[in-house]
């Protein structure tokens, strides 16, 4: 696993916050690792801890109240987590920039978009401003903004939701960083525009050969752009693999119910019957609850027994109770753990 | 984001009730709760004024007529022989009833006004808010003068006339936070259910206002003493017998070389009252503050 | 007929200075035709501004429209004061897109859901509470929670309780404006099942508004496409998903990112279904009109 080819390198993170009975951890014993120019979705609803390792990774977690209670974050080789203000500051939108859900509230409505491009081009690259004007206006036509030499005098209020959601994707990729964190960046959008965003995106981590890591709560968008999924329930890992096999395959009941709670044209009337059956036999429990995954069984569970992530198929982990590993799971979670020292 | 957002869900899960939690966080401020017990102590001494009082307000002790501290006379006595400690107490009264009871006229006027132009915009809201402004273009002390000469003096007239200009900060305070929370969906729910005008004024915009409403009544209240203490130092508020902590200085103030406690006494009551709304208004305004709230 | 919609415009004032008087309006709903029959959900999808909100809030009058028709159950209720839509307000109620804002936070889970009650006040109390009772349990909600404040509450249970205070007053007609749209997926799909049993149980007609396409086709028997404040599409739920034939529509379908795996079968469809015969689409706005080109399949186009 020591590959020095891989880009990034989360290892055994644990955060959580301080609170006055928060002892839950937001992340819980989190690995996974990125090689360059490669996609991964990191997929789970609110409360996860998807932007909290997101945020972790670019040390902006709050801290306090956040904690980091162990683990590594190994990025070009070098742990992040040791690094101080300063050097994380030469990081940050250097070699790792993120975009994020609401380009309004992440511009700064008092300067101009070519002002905000430069800035970092100016700080990071010391470029003179000519220079950075002229990279400013090229990287607007990298991220297909029409008329870009006019473009970058506007101020971003002048800018529709989706050019916004443009132009932050051209800061971040201004100085050529070889990470793109992508928090939601199309949670925000309208449809059609977020289709075009994505489009954008996927050739842009062509272009600038750059590693992205896209975290969201749909998995439409995870399958249009990543090649490898995570997918994070309660802090927790619960299953690892490539898009085919979490899509064709997935294996953690908790994955299963994202899947089936995809609103779609094959299930419409099988859910109707559910409700209707329930209806009948007066049980409310059944369309008040998941019929697949029960959380509060699953979190009871997860409290009281141990679980870990073992590795079902060839780069296909998945989170399993102790109880439930048959013999073959069991040598196998020895063999990786084997692999693991 | 969602890190916050996390968070501030699982924290406020936990807590049962608003008020409460105002008062947990309101009882880790030592200041707060000292400022508390002086205003309780302060209401207590208002309300049995004569019990504590050593003499009544207007007695006058003719045998000693601006005597120093004493032991018969604590803090001395006035060019009437009267006891400036029991007028002190008395004056309690004074000053107490105008801050809490002018501050509810003012109250009322600002949270409805406020409430109005927020609420309805339009030509109401200009035309309140041109009224704010009149009011606010004067020294507000300059007001009460005015009006206080035509409607005369007396204590209850002190309360009229100090309410009268003490109402457009608060106005102007709810009619900004009533911008906000009508835009709220609750607002337009209630509509949905045929709600009236009233109903959502009455019973969804202002309640949710009753923190700003508070905290404004407490730094207010101070405010309400001074200019009592002024009006009455010009001659235009209470008037002798009853005494008032403005007046005992207003009077007191000639002899302030020869008698130097005539003056300062009333005027170290006055400071620790002024001192321990405003702390108390201070403390209220961080524990009602829910972004404060939600970063302890 | 549930509801009958003819020619509904709603303009909003805009940026126009109010000394000078220059009157710029936003055209958010311009000239839309439509009718919901009783029983039926009637989804309605389009992009942010597209006016399917204000169209939604517009036919229960909770906006005034600038011109049309609205009748309800054949009666004329667009020019109605705000008191004599008090009474229908029990026929006609709205959930609303986000379960935070929409809830006084200052109130109970039981004064909440009595509220509507309260406000049309026809019921004596004991009744009152009694409903409250019955629509806490159908809606999945603990009858301790009654007490409860709405803070204490994740995003799907608020909801609930907002879908419990919407139907307490027992209406026909329910908007479900982008009500599971401020939800995680799975909860989403809680919801969506709800909203479909209390439909069952309470008779209930549906507009459902969405910019989830995915979501509008899963809760609606027919669907209504809106772009800029017009009607571009109208047609059963099949028919527009498989055989769309207004361009827009066709954009919007393709835009989905949608999973495919072995659950969820490919959708195959079929972007290249001519309009018929006398039918053309003309970028010429003022040429063009909802037209019926098949049995029950409305398309924005100009007839030759």
């Amino acid at each position: 696993m020591g590959d020095s080819k891989k880009l990034l390198e989360v290892k055994d993170l644990s955060i959580y916050f301080q609170g006055k009975q928060a002892l839950d951890r937001a992340v819980d014993h989190v690995s996974f690792s990125l090689d360059a120019g490669q996609t991964l979705g990191i997929v789970g609803e609110s409360g996860s801890g998807k932007s909290v390792t997101a945020l972790s990774i670019m040390q902006l977690l709050p801290i306090p109240p956040a904690k980091i209670d162990s683990g590594e974050i190994l990025f070009e080789g070098e742990n992040l987590l040791k690094k101080n203000a300063r050097q994380m500051q030469d990081v940050r939108g250097h070699k790792i920039a993120m975009i994020f859900q609401e380009p309004m509230t992440a511009l700064n409505p008092l300067l101009t978009i070519g002002e905000q491009i430069m800035e970092s081009l100016m700080t990071h690259l010391k470029m003179s401003k000519d220079q950075a004007r002229e990279r400013a206006i090229e990287m607007l036509r990298k991220v297909e903004i029409k008329n870009p030499e006019e473009r970058v005098d506007s101020y971003p209020h002048q800018l529709s939701g989706g050019m916004r959601q443009r132009v932050m994707i051209a800061i971040a990729l201004s100085c050529d960083p070889s990470l793109l964190i992508c928090d939601e960046p199309t949670t925000a959008l309208d449809v059609t525009t977020q289709a075009q965003i994505l489009d954008l995106i996927n050739k842009l981590k062509e272009d600038f050969n750059t590693s992205v890591i896209m975290i969201t709560h749909d998995l439409g968008v995870v399958s249009k752009v990543s090649e490898n999924v995570l997918v994070m329930y309660k802090g927790r890992v619960v299953e690892y693999g490539s898009v085919e096999a979490i899509f064709e395959n997935p294996l953690h009941p908790y994955t299963r119910s994202l899947l089936a709670a995809i609103p779609d044209v094959s299930n419409r009337q099988a859910r109707i019957e559910l409700v209707h059956q329930a209806v009948k036999n007066d049980d409310l429990s059944l369309t008040t609850g998941d019929n697949i995954f029960d959380r509060a069984t699953y979190q009871a569970r997860i409290n009281a027994e141990e679980s870990a992530l073992v590795e079902q198929e060839p780069g296909h982990f998945v989170r399993i109770f102790k109880n439930e590993w048959s013999s073959q799971a069991q040598d196998q979670a020895m063999k990786a753990g084997e692999s693991d020292e | 984001m969602e890190a916050q957002n996390a968070l501030s869900q699982e924290q406020v899960i936990t807590s049962t009730n608003f008020y409460h939690h105002v008062w947990e966080k309101l009882r880790e401020n030592k200041v707060a709760i000292v400022s508390l017990l002086l205003i309780l102590l302060l209401i207590v001494v208002a309300l049995f004024a004569p019990q504590i009082a050593p003499y009544d307000e207007g007695f006058q002790d003719t045998a000693h007529v601006l005597s120093k501290p004493t032991n018969i006379h604590w803090l001395g006595t006035d060019e009437f022989g009267r006891d400036i400690f029991s007028r002190i107490i008395y004056g309690t009264r004074v000053s107490l009833s105008v801050g809490i009871i002018a501050e509810l006229i003012a109250m009322t006027i600002g949270v409805l006004m406020g409430a109005l132009a927020g609420y309805f915009g339009g030509w109401v809201d200009s035309l309140i808010s041109r009224i704010i402004e009149i009011f606010g273009s004067f020294p507000k002390i300059l007001f009460a003068i005015v009006i206080m000469n035509i409607i005369g003096t007396g204590v209850i007239n002190v309360f009229i006339a100090i309410g009268m200009v003490g109402w457009t900060g608060m106005a102007r305070m709810i009619r900004s936070q009533i911008l906000q929370l009508k835009e709220n969906e609750y607002v337009e729910a209630a509509h949905s259910f045929g709600a009236g005008n009233t109903h959502i004024i009455f019973k969804h915009l202002i309640p949710n206002t009753l923190s700003t409403i508070i905290v404004n009544m407490t730094m207010a209240i101070p405010q309400d003493i001074m200019y009592e203490a002024s009006l009455s130092f010009l001659g235009l508020g209470v008037q002798p017998p009853t005494s008032s902590w403005g007046q005992i200085i207003s009077v007191g103030r000639v002899y302030i070389s020869t008698l130097p406690g005539y003056v300062l006494f009333p005027s170290i009551a006055l400071v620790l009252t002024v001192l321990a709304f405003n702390l108390l208004g201070d403390a209220l305004r961080d524990a009602l503050d829910p972004r404060l709230r939600r970063m302890d | 007929m549930l509801f009958e919609v003819n020619h509904v415009c709603k303009y909003f004032p805009t940026g126009g200075n109010t000394l000078s008087g220059s009157k710029e309006v936003v055209k958010a709903v311009d000239d839309v035709s439509f009718v919901v029959y009783e029983g039926e959900t009637l989804g309605i999808v389009g992009e942010s501004g597209s006016g399917k909100t204000t169209i939604g809030r517009t036919m229960i009058r909770l906006n005034d429209p600038t011109s049309g028709e609205i009748l309800f159950e054949g009666r004329p209720i667009q020019d109605l004061t705000r008191k004599q839509m008090r009474p229908l307000r029990k026929e006609m109620q709205i959930i609303f897109q986000d379960p935070y804002s929409s809830l006084d936070p200052r109130m109970t889970v039981g004064q909440l859901i009595q509220e509507p009650l309260d406000i049309q006040g026809d019921l004596p109390l004991e009744e009152r509470k009694a409903r409250v009772h019955y629509f806490m349990e159908i809606c999945g909600l603990e009858p301790h929670y009654i007490n409860r404040y709405p803070h204490e509450f994740s995003g799907g249970q608020r909801q609930r309780i907002g879908i419990a205070r919407s139907l307490a007053l027992r209406p026909k007609f329910v908007v479900c404006d982008e009500a599971v749209s401020a939800l995680d997926v799975s909860i989403q799909s809680q919801i969506m099942n709800l909203l479909i049993y209390l439909q069952e149980v309470e008779n209930l007609t549906y507009v459902f508004i969405s910019h989830n396409l995915n979501v509008v086709y899963h809760m609606s028997d027919r669907i209504m496409v809106m772009y800029h404040g017009k009607v571009v599409e109208l047609a059963d739920r099949e028919e527009l998903y498989f055989h769309p034939l207004h361009p827009y529509t066709k954009l919007l379908l393709r835009s989905i990112p949608n999973v495919e795996h072995e659950g969820i079968k490919e959708r195959h469809v079929d972007y290249h279904v001519p309009l018929p015969d006398g039918y053309v689409l003309d970028d010429d706005q003022k040429a063009c009109a909802l037209h019926e080109v098949k049995p029950g399949h409305f398309v924005f186009c100009k007839k030759l």
